[in-house]
C-alpha cells in the first residue's frame, strides 16, 4: 500500500513517512538551538513537490506546534525569560512592519535583491565564524565552561554604552540587568532583517541574544522558542486569511514529528555545555550560508521558478 | 439455386452494409477510462486510457488539455557576473495548466508547424499563442517553461504513444495512455483526437475527463477559500494543543523517573 497522502491546499500527494521524518529532524534542531527551522524545511518541502507559497506558510503553522512543545520543555527547566521574550517580540512586530515597507522601497531602487542577498551572506558568515572561533577559544581556556554570562574583564565601549541607557530592568531568568530599550531595539532590528530576508530570523536572533544581550545560552534557546511561537502564530493566521496558503493536513503531519523532535532536541541540549551548543549552532549558521552561496553560484538547470517561498 | 444466390447476396449485402455503417458511425468515437476521477486522501495520480475509432490510414494525435491560464514566473539570471538570482518576472498568457500529448509518430513528420499551430497541437503551438514573438523573454525561456512543467508531470509528450489495433479496411482502434499526476487541479479536461493525412489534420472527436474532490477534501478547501481567518485560527489552535499535549506527555514521563 502506498503511504502517499493527498494534501488539499498544496494539491499534491506526498509520502507520510517522509513528512514525519522531516518534521522530527526540524523539530529536533528547533528544540536544540531555539530556531524555527524554516530555512531548512521550506526548501525541502518545495523539493518534494509542495508549491513554494504553501511550503512557507505551512511551515509557520507547524513551527507553532514545535515551538510550543519546545517552550514547555524549556519552561520546565526554568530556561525561558518571558520578560525578555515579550520585549523582543514587541520590537519584532514593529521591525517586521518597518521591514515590509523597506522592502518595497529597496525593490523600487533596482539592485536591491543583490545588495540584500550579499549582505545576508556576509552577515551569516560573520556571525557563524565569530561564534565558532569564540566557542573554541572559550572551551580551550576553560574546559569547565558552561552556561555563564559573557563578562569581559574590562568594560568595553559597548558595555559602557549599554550601561548608560535608561529604563533599566532586571531579567531574573537571564540573571542580567539592562535597559528595556536594548531588547526592544534589537527586536526591531531582527524584525526588519526577517522581513527583508523572508525568514523567521531565529538564527539571527540567537547570536544577538548571546553576544549583544549577553544572555546565558540555555536561556537564549528557550526564550527564542517562546518568541518564535508568537511570531509564527501571527504569520499562520495572516497567511491563511490573506493568501489561503496554509495546508492544515500537511502541517498536522509535520507537527506530529516536530513536536516530538523538539522534546528530544531540548533534552539533548541539556546534556550539552553552552560552548558545545554554540559551536553546533555556528556550524548550522555556516552551513546555511554555504548552501545559499552555492545556490547562487551554480547555474540552475531551469531558469524559471514559481513565485513565492523563501 | 437462383433463390439461394439471391438470399446469400442479400445477407452479404446487409452484413457488409451494417459493417460499413457501423464503422462510419463509430469513427471518431472516444472511450476514456476512467472518465470520472475522484481525488481522495490516498489519491496518487491516475493512468487514463483513451481509445478512439480512427480511419484506416493516417497518423493520430491524442491530447489532454487543461484550463487556459496566465502564469507568472521568476526569471533567474546572472547578477554582477557571478551570482544567479531572480532578475525579474515573465508571464505566459493563455497556457494550459495541463498538456499531455501522444502521437503515432513525430509531429514534425505529420504536418508543418503552421498546420500544427492552427490546431493547437504540440509545445510550439503553445509557445506561439502564449508569447509576444521571438524577441520576448517569454519566447526565449520557453524551453525552461516546458522543463518546469515536465518536472511536475503537468506537461508530457510521447511521439510513439499512440498504438493501433483491429486494423481493417473501414477503420482501426487507436489507443493512448496518459498519466494525470496528483498535482492536477480539479475540473474538466478536454480530450481531443486528431487525424493527419497528407500533411493535413483535422479534429476527429473530443470528450472530457472530470476530476472532483471527495467531500472531506472539498470541505477543507472550501473552509480555506471562504473562511480563511477562521481556518487560520483553527490551524493555530490545533498546533498549540498538539505542541502542548506532546510537551506535557514528555513532561509527565520525566516526572515518573
Amino acid at each position: 500500500m502506498s503511504l502517499g497522502i493527498f494534501l488539499p491546499i498544496a494539491g499534491n500527494t506526498v509520502n507520510v513517512i517522509v513528512l514525519l521524518g522531516l518534521g522530527m529532524t526540524v523539530g529536533f534542531l528547533s528544540g536544540l538551538f531555539g530556531v524555527g527551522g524554516g530555512f531548512i524545511l521550506t526548501p525541502l518541502l518545495i523539493m518534494i513537490g509542495i508549491p513554494p507559497t504553501v511550503a512557507a506558510a505551512t511551515d509557520s503553522n507547524q513551527i507553532v506546534a514545535a515551538s510550543t512543545s519546545g517552550t514547555i520543555a524549556h519552561a520546565r527547566g526554568g530556561t525561558v525569560d518571558v520578560k525578555m521574550g515579550v520585549l523582543l517580540l514587541l520590537g519584532g512586530v514593529v521591525g517586521g512592519t518597518i521591514g515590509v515597507k523597506l522592502v518595497k522601497v529597496l525593490l523600487a531602487m533596482g539592485e536591491a535583491n543583490f545588495v540584500i542577498t550579499v549582505t545576508y551572506i556576509v552577515m551569516l558568515a560573520g556571525i557563524g565564524t565569530y561564534m565558532f572561533i569564540d566557542s573554541i577559544r572559550s572551551m580551550r581556556s576553560s574546559p569547565e565552561s558552561s552556561d555563564e554570562v559573557i563578562e569581559p574583564e574590562k568594560p568595553s565601549l559597548y558595555a559602557r554604552m549599554m550601561d548608560s541607557l535608561p529604563f533599566k530592568v532586571e531579567f531574573e531568568r537571564s540573571g542580567i540587568t539592562l535597559s528595556a530599550l536594548m531588547p526592544l531595539g534589537l527586536g526591531v532590528l531582527v524584525g526588519v532583517l526577517s522581513a527583508i530576508m523572508g525568514v523567521g530570523g531565529g538564527f539571527i536572533m540567537v547570536p544577538i541574544m548571546v553576544y549583544l544581550l549577553r544572555m546565558p545560552m540555555h536561556v537564549v534557546v528557550g526564550t527564542s522558542l517562546f518568541q518564535i511561537m508568537f511570531t509564527c502564530m501571527n504569520v499562520t493566521v495572516m497567511q491563511s486569511w490573506m493568501n489561503h496558503t496554509v495546508d492544515f493536513v500537511l502541517a498536522l503531519i509535520l507537527l506530529i514529528g516536530s513536536t516530538i523532535g523538539a522534546q528530544l532536541g531540548a533534552a539533548a541540549g541539556k546534556k550539552l555545555k553552552a560552548d558545545q551548543l554554540k559551536i553546533l549552532m555556528s556550524i548550522i549558521v555556516l552551513i546555511v550560508m554555504v548552501k545559499m552561496l552555492t545556490t547562487l553560484l551554480i547555474a540552475p538547470d531551469i531558469l524559471l521558478a514559481y513565485v513565492g517561498g523563501h | 439455386m437462383r433463390k439461394y444466390i439471391y438470399i446469400l447476396s442479400a445477407v452479404l449485402f446487409v452484413v457488409a452494409f451494417s459493417a460499413v455503417s457501423w464503422s462510419l458511425q463509430q469513427t471518431g468515437e472516444i472511450t476514456i477510462d476512467p472518465a470520472n476521477i475522484e481525488i481522495g486522501w490516498f489519491y496518487n495520480g491516475t493512468k487514463v486510457n483513451v481509445r478512439a475509432i480512427v480511419p484506416a490510414d493516417g497518423d493520430v494525435v491524442v491530447q489532454v488539455v487543461g484550463d487556459m491560464d496566465h502564469v507568472t514566473l521568476k526569471k533567474k539570471g546572472k547578477v554582477a557576473g557571478v551570482l544567479w538570482m531572480n532578475v525579474g518576472e515573465v508571464t505566459y498568457t493563455n497556457v494550459p495548466d495541463i498538456y499531455l500529448y501522444r502521437s503515432s509518430r513525430s509531429l514534425s513528420k505529420m504536418a508543418d508547424s503552421e498546420t500544427l499551430n492552427s490546431l493547437m497541437i504540440g509545445y510550439d503551438a503553445i509557445r506561439q499563442q502564449s508569447t509576444d514573438g521571438p524577441e520576448s523573454d517569454e519566447w526565449k525561456l520557453f524551453d525552461h517553461f516546458i522543463k518546469l512543467k515536465t518536472k511536475e508531470a503537468l506537461y508530457s509528450s510521447d511521439e510513439r504513444g499512440v498504438h493501433f489495433s483491429s486494423t481493417d479496411r473501414a477503420g482501426r482502434q487507436a489507443a493512448a495512455e496518459s498519466f494525470l499526476p496528483a498535482k492536477v487541479p480539479g475540473g474538466k479536461y478536454k480530450v481531443e483526437v486528431f487525424i493527419f493525412r497528407n500533411g493535413r489534420g483535422e479534429l476527429l472527436g473530443s470528450d472530457e475527463i472530470q476530476i472532483t474532490f471527495s467531500s472531506y477534501l472539498s470541505f477543507i478547501k472550501s473552509l480555506d477559500e471562504n473562511h480563511g481567518l477562521l481556518y487560520g485560527i483553527l490551524a493555530v489552535l490545533v498546533a498549540l494543543v498538539a505542541g502542548g499535549v506532546i510537551g506535557l506527555i514528555f513532561g509527565a514521563g520525566k516526572g515518573g523517573h
